[in-house]
């Protein structure tokens, strides 16, 4: 057997190195005449379909089988699982009056690197609170989804949690959120159910 | 060898072209524009020094002149220098090349042509490589302002753009909408 | 076949409010014939691969298995322009290649969509503002149907302006003619 034994320098390390000839061997004869091979490939296929077949039809009935048939996640019935840190749609959080937490004080339109928000600020009486957004727009065509805003903000008026991350629209304008969007918007957590609404508004409006 | 070491030969050799060695982590000295190619090749082809890898060519602009950044490398003796030109006419700038020396410097001078418009005398083949070939101007350089329109379409966002802030809302009305760009057709002669 | 809430909600809407060249009003036909070739047509959009970026690399893991491109018909992935009928712009539109999108969008057959995928090919993404090269959104080019916002969008968000694509195409059955894509609004 022509098996060597080698020490590379500078790593500890031993390498076995195999003799290239010794690896190739004679073929049989059935080998050789190449179509049983081509048979037996088409079998492992033909294994792998059925089995799977018969894996999608069970799941189909409803019995559950120890594995799925494939790796697909069906979207949009069923929808992959994903961190609670992904950083999804935008949403401001209220207070428990209703109005936003936001003081529009504009850390989030400076930290934004792609210029996607703007704010335009009003005053309001109360001394604690000076600042209000009269309006808070954020597009998100340009938006890199980055969480500059959310990490920018002193009063955790913004938060990217709500798990939205399906934004498609008809029209270039379609992707701009306003203030009252925004503040509609809820966390995943307290959303029951597939939040799919946001895609529909544009169709109704 | 260090570069203090390289430098002392370098400087034996070619006396006045070679400027001091700069301070810091990666010492740098200014080498005389036409005499850029002669330094390489011999650095290069001396077999103590066999500084035979050109790591990186940058173009440099400090607003009132432009420069051109060498990072040599010795994959022999694993030792390296920065070599700098400088180029104080920023309309007319020219320095000979070092392709003939390195054959990465094709490459490299030709974006520094297309990014900074310094001309390479000598350079097989000096076109833009980054920017089309009828593009204007040079655009990393401090004072590029870019082109309105090229071959049709608009260049720059400007569509309801607030100048002064960049966004497309100004401070006093709210819930604005940008207009939606318009549809141009570019001319497509060449392509 | 009774109408979907979302085909009722589109119906009143490009009543109401798109532009069309032609208003329809109230005497449309509609046949069980044209819904099925609408069914047909969106089943099968064929997209050309025109990833140029970062976003390419979305495109392909929805058109892997995780994600499946292939159930909703668009696995088949045609390189050649002749023989496509969807053209996701994915990726970063540069100045030198937005002239080749157009040449290639000519050569495409009718009827064709185009689908913008990410923020770049929106409205130039983040280099918006100092990007000397980039063309600053594709529509600037040619007319896009379908916006899907996101740096990079994930397939979710893909396959959803897929979806809304050939809610699109379906929606062409009921007017009986292509629909202008929306600029405004």
């Amino acid at each position: 057997m022509a098996l060597t034994e080698t020490q590379t320098p500078r790593v500890n390390r031993t390498v076995r190195v195999v003799n290239v000839s010794e690896r190739r061997r004679t073929l049989t004869f059935w080998e050789r005449i190449y179509l049983p091979e081509v048979f037996r490939g088409l079998i492992l296929t033909a294994r792998h379909f059925f089995v799977n077949l018969a894996r999608h039809t069970l799941n189909l009935v409803g019995i559950k089988t120890a594995e799925p048939g494939a790796a697909t996640f069906q979207y949009p019935e069923v929808v992959r699982p994903h961190a609670p840190r992904l950083r999804s749609l935008h949403r401001l959080v209220p207070r428990p009056d209703g109005t936003p937490r936001c003081v529009a004080c504009m850390m989030c339109e400076t930290a934004c690197p792609a210029y996607c928000i703007s704010i335009v600020a009003e005053e309001v009486d109360d001394p604690d609170i000076e600042k209000r957004p009269r309006s808070f727009t954020i597009d998100l065509g340009r938006c890199v989804f980055c969480g500059f805003c959310v990490e920018a903000c002193p009063e955790d008026a913004i938060r990217m949690d709500t798990g939205i991350t399906q934004i498609a629209s008809l029209s270039r304008n379609g992707m701009i959120l306003d203030i009252k969007t925004l503040l509609a918007l809820k966390a995943e957590s307290e959303q029951g159910g597939k939040p799919v609404d946001f895609l529909q508004q544009q169709f109704v409006s | 060898m260090t570069t203090v070491e390289i430098h002392e030969k370098l400087s034996g050799k070619f006396g006045d072209k070679i400027g001091p060695l700069s301070e810091g982590v990666d010492p740098s000295c200014v080498v005389a524009t036409d005499a850029i190619a002669e330094v390489c090749r011999w650095l290069a082809e001396t077999p103590e020094l066999s500084l035979k890898s050109l790591m990186c060519l940058s173009a440099t602009d400090d607003k009132e002149k432009l420069g051109v950044v060498y990072n040599l490398h010795s994959i022999a003796h694993n030792h390296r220098i920065t070599l700098k030109i400088e180029l104080p006419d920023r309309e007319n700038a020219h320095a000979p090349t070092v392709s003939g020396v390195f054959g990465t410097a094709d490459w490299h001078e030709r974006e520094a042509y297309d990014m900074m418009g310094i001309v390479f005398d000598g350079h097989p083949d000096l076109r833009r490589i980054l920017c089309p070939e009828d593009w204007e101007g040079y655009p990393l350089r401090k004072d590029y302002q870019v082109q309105e329109f090229y071959r049709g379409l608009k260049v720059p966002y400007s569509e309801g753009q607030n100048p002064d802030r960049g966004h497309w809302i100004s401070r006093d009305i709210p819930d604005q909408r940008p207009t939606p760009p318009q549809r141009r057709e570019p001319d497509l002669t060449g392509i | 076949m009774g109408k979907t809430q979302t085909e009722k909600k589109l119906t009143e809407k490009a009543e109401n409010t798109l532009p069309l060249e032609g208003r329809h009003g109230n005497n449309v036909i509609i046949t069980s014939i044209d819904n099925v070739l609408a069914w047909a047509r969106k089943s099968s959009l064929w997209p050309m691969t025109f990833g140029l970026a970062c976003c390419a690399i979305e495109m392909m893991a929805t058109a892997a298995s995780r994600y499946d491109l292939d159930r909703f018909g668009m696995g088949v992935m045609r390189a050649s322009p002749r023989q496509c009928d969807l053209m996701i712009v994915a990726g970063t539109v540069t100045m030198k290649m937005a002239l080749r999108v157009k040449r290639l969008y000519d050569q495409m057959p009718e009827p064709k969509y185009v689908l913008s995928m990410g923020s770049c090919a929106t409205c130039g993404g983040p280099y918006w503002k100092h990007g000397y090269h980039v063309l600053k959104g594709v529509d600037q080019i040619v007319p896009v149907d379908v916006y899907v916002a996101g740096c990079p969008p994930r397939p979710e968000a893909l396959l959803e302006g897929m979806m809304l694509l050939q809610e699109k195409v379906q929606r062409e059955a009921l007017i009986g003619k292509k629909l202008a894509p929306m600029t405004a609004g």
